[in-house]
């Protein structure tokens, strides 16, 4: 049973992932490929407080929000000046230099050694979260809340605006709309959520190390997005669950591990191409990548 | 006058890493409730012009005076606040996007549109939503008359228009957002005939019925002279003449550097 | 001391205008962002390693074959991939995105049949040159002069053919070049074939020096394309002074930092020349209505 909760789990964080590469990607049509650095930074971040100081779980995830979503200012500084191309060029180079930092910078990250040992999260700064059942509660109540507040911004008037930046960035701008202002936002409520989903990995698997939060990983990422879908909420969703579930199902099928896991990125690479021939918007996604 | 352009300049590198002078000290004056015409050949920098009144171009020397306020070093998205209305070259309806959605952005009102903010004042972003929906069918009927087809085509996406139409609704879009001067970029341009009679009246009604008053680009001389109460004729980077529409494209210069007639 | 870094870095550099090439062969009249590159990158070394030491094939036959297999895995993803995207006229980003699918899909076809770990070509048996304090090794010896004579070779016929004038004219605007009645089809298979040839010549030069893994293509890649844009994005020559220029500024970070720091400074130049010059060093600043 451990096993299936554990699945869930990382199907959780995976799922908070996806929605928050959505809404900079999906809505607002800026291809970014640093979703891990966010995630990375979260995971760090959360583990200093975690190790440093006796915080609340509330509160650690609040102060992890901020700091990555602070983070993301650079990305959406970025966003303003470069288009296109040069943006994804941009963002894939932050990603790159995060990963660097993360693994040179030892004295503070230890980095290739990685952080082990990092504690469990306290709730309300009583009782200590231990074992997978209160993993399993914690990230299935933070993926309800994501979900819910993450659909919500689509449907609402600021979903309507980053989808019309999508279609016609300048024209929106000619209405009156602060398109600096709306892209921060998108990005750093993006960056955030991926940081919140890094301490809830962090905490949950006790070490970290920068292998987690390379460019492969953003592009994973990526890739489960656009399988799944842009634009909407169940398209995200959809995409984490296949990413996290194929693995499994090949393990039912009995392959041995070392081609498993070439395998299933095979698939992956195979989905992504197939997706974007027939079905560019993803399995149950509402808008395409113009 | 409702807009005052004092002496704007402003030049460009090529690509043979020469600079050039397009816009050399443009003055022009635009009166208020009337309809303005900008003439002139390919690449004379009439586009650029309107970048420079809507705030999009910032590298220009000059003055920009609408209604009084000074507009250098004001952005883009603030200048549309003030009462500046745009429609682009080839300007279309925001695909993805429903008709009504597309109407309701164009609206000055942006209640609801910080994140979450329709989620703690629900009541507050409601009242806005519904007031932005009446404004819109309130729009299209004085557009486009009593039970036109649009009121029921509101929650159809809207690429699903043809150019033309996306066109005529562009421009009644324009007037979701309370500005007094609008900037229309070749409004006919791309567009067939039928829809060039809808935008002409379009155009005289938001003059007429709306007391708006209009600047636009048209290469089609036809219907500058139709539509247009004055006429101004850039050349060489400068207003070179400026005049009531007749005069101005009866004017033997102009009809000789311009039209090649 | 510095001198044989800048050596070293300009060699490095001379294999990063290839590869550049390659991809810009492909940016320039596409306008696709090829990641996968990336993956053909690996599968040229692969296959030049298996001719090498799998089947016993002398190096220069081997890489032969690697680079006309590797033409063919370039023409392919053309046909399979780009083409029929572009025929339902899908954007610029969403063939990207199947770029990037492809290139997940190469690697690790590669590695499930050829294993994760890094591999290497014998290259023991040859004598280094030595200049004074300056040593240039075999391998950096053929990077040196292949590189140098394709890259000439390239330049010459892009200028002189008529073949080099179609390929700049379809990297200007795709419209007016199929308005003038050339075929846009056909030049794209002549595209996709030279950089393949140009992806295979990178990609074996650099790994009879320094072995190979499967996951080496994303990062050389990304070098590349940093090449490419510093030098300034549009045309082909840039791609050189490019190349040369970030691999002398990467060698010198090694000199003075350590070489794990090399992507954060190749990126850090990178993105203060992107704000501070969008058009690139050799580029031009144009004027946009």
């Amino acid at each position: 049973m451990e096993y299936v909760f554990h699945i869930i789990i990382m199907l959780n964080i995976y799922i908070m992932l996806t929605l928050s590469a959505n809404l900079t990607i999906g809505m607002a049509n800026l291809l970014t490929m640093c979703q891990a650095a966010f995630y990375g930074i979260g995971a760090y971040i959360g583990t200093f407080f975690l190790m440093q100081f006796n915080l609340p779980f509330l509160l650690v995830a609040a102060l992890v929000m901020l700091f990555t979503g602070a983070f993301s200012f650079l990305v959406s500084f970025a966003s303003v000046r470069l288009k296109d191309d040069y943006f994804v060029i941009a963002t894939m180079g932050f990603q790159l230099i995060v990963y660097t930092i993360l693994y040179n910078w030892t004295d503070v990250t230890r980095g290739p050694y990685g952080i082990p040992g990092i504690p469990g999260i306290r709730l309300f700064g009583m009782f200590e979260l231990t074992g997978v059942y209160a993993y399993l509660v914690l990230s299935l109540v933070l993926m309800a809340v994501v979900v819910f507040l993450f659909h919500h911004l689509v449907e609402s008037p600021f979903g309507r605006v980053l989808n019309a930046i999508r279609a016609d960035e300048i024209t929106v701008k000619s209405m009156g709309r602060n398109i600096v202002k709306f892209k921060s936002l998108a990005f750093f409520l993006s960056a955030a959520v991926a940081g919140l989903a890094g301490i809830i990995y962090a905490s949950y698997v006790s070490y970290i190390d920068p292998t987690s939060f390379t460019l492969d990983e953003s592009i994973f990422i990526l890739s489960a997005l656009f399988i799944g879908g842009i634009g909407n909420t169940k398209g995200p969703v959809l995409g984490a669950v296949f990413v996290v579930l194929l693995p499994e199902l090949l393990r039912f099928v009995g392959l041995p591990d070392s081609v498993a896991a070439n395998l299933r990125q095979i698939i992956y690479g195979l989905a992504l191409i197939l997706v974007m021939y027939y079905r560019p918007q993803g399995l149950l996604g509402k808008t395409i990548m113009k | 006058m409702i807009l005052q352009l004092k002496d704007i300049r402003i030049s460009f590198t090529n690509a043979q890493n020469e600079s050039f002078d397009l816009l050399r000290g443009v003055n022009l004056d635009v009166e208020k409730g009337k309809i303005t015409a900008l003439v002139g050949g390919n690449g004379t920098g009439k586009t650029t012009l309107f970048n420079i009144i809507s705030g999009f171009e910032k590298n220009y020397t000059g003055e920009v005076v609408f209604e009084g306020n000074d507009f250098n070093r004001i952005p883009a998205h603030r200048i549309s606040l003030m009462g500046i209305g745009r429609l682009f070259q080839d300007g279309q309806l925001m695909g993805g996007l429903t008709l009504m959605e597309n109407m309701k952005l164009a609206s000055d009102d942006t209640t609801g549109e910080m994140p979450f903010s329709s989620l703690l004042f629900p009541k507050k972003w409601k009242k806005a939503e519904l007031q932005k929906e009446l404004q819109v069918r309130e729009v299209l009927t004085r557009i486009f008359g009593q039970d036109n087809k649009y009121l029921n085509m509101l929650d159809k996406d809207a690429s699903e228009f043809s150019y033309g139409e996306q066109r005529i609704l562009s421009l009644a879009r324009l007037l979701m957002g309370g500005d007094r001067l609008l900037l229309l970029d070749e409004p006919t341009s791309g567009v067939n005939p039928m829809y060039i009679e809808i935008i002409e009246q379009i155009i005289r009604e938001m003059k007429e019925q709306e007391g708006l008053t209009v600047l636009l680009i048209e290469h089609n001389m036809h219907f500058v002279r139709k539509v247009a109460d004055v006429c101004a004729y850039l050349d060489e980077g400068i207003i070179a003449k400026v005049g009531p529409t007749a005069e101005v494209l009866d004017d033997k210069n102009v009809r000789n550097s311009y039209l090649g007639l | 001391m510095i001198w044989q870094f800048v050596i070293n870095g300009l060699i490095t550099g001379i294999l990063y205008s290839l590869l550049a090439i390659g991809f810009a062969l492909v940016f320039n009249t596409t306008k696709i962002f090829h990641i996968a590159a990336a993956g053909i990158y690996v599968f040229a070394a692969y296959m030049f390693w298996f001719f090498v030491a799998s089947v016993g094939l002398p190096v220069i036959p081997a890489s032969l074959v690697a680079l006309v297999l590797t033409m063919l895995l370039s023409l392919l993803t053309e046909v399979l991939i780009y083409r029929p995207l572009k025929n339902k006229k899908a954007s610029l980003n969403v063939a990207m995105i199947a770029s990037i699918g492809a290139m997940t899909v190469i690697i690790n076809t590669i590695a499930m049949f050829f294993g994760n770990e890094t591999k290497v070509i014998d290259n023991s048996i040859l004598q280094p040159l030595t200049f004074g304090d300056i040593i240039i090794t075999s391998p950096q010896k053929y990077q040196a002069l292949i590189g140098i004579t394709v890259l000439i070779i390239f330049m010459v016929l892009l200028q002189r053919t008529n073949w080099g004038l179609r390929l700049r004219a379809l990297s200007a605007d795709e419209t007016l070049f199929e308005t003038l009645g050339y075929d846009t089809k056909k030049t794209r298979v002549l595209v996709f074939l030279v950089s393949g040839v140009f992806i295979a010549l990178a990609s074996c030069l650099t790994v009879y020096d320094v072995g190979l893994d499967p996951n080496m293509g994303m990062n050389v890649l990304i070098s590349a394309v940093v090449a490419m844009i510093i030098g300034g994005v549009g045309r082909f020559s840039t791609c050189i002074l490019g190349g040369l220029t970030l691999g002398v500024l990467q060698s010198l970070t090694v000199y003075h930092f350590a070489s794990n720091w090399q992507n954060a400074v190749t990126f850090l130049v990178l993105i203060i020349l992107l704000f501070l010059r969008p058009q690139g060093i050799a580029g031009y600043k144009q004027r946009t209505v």
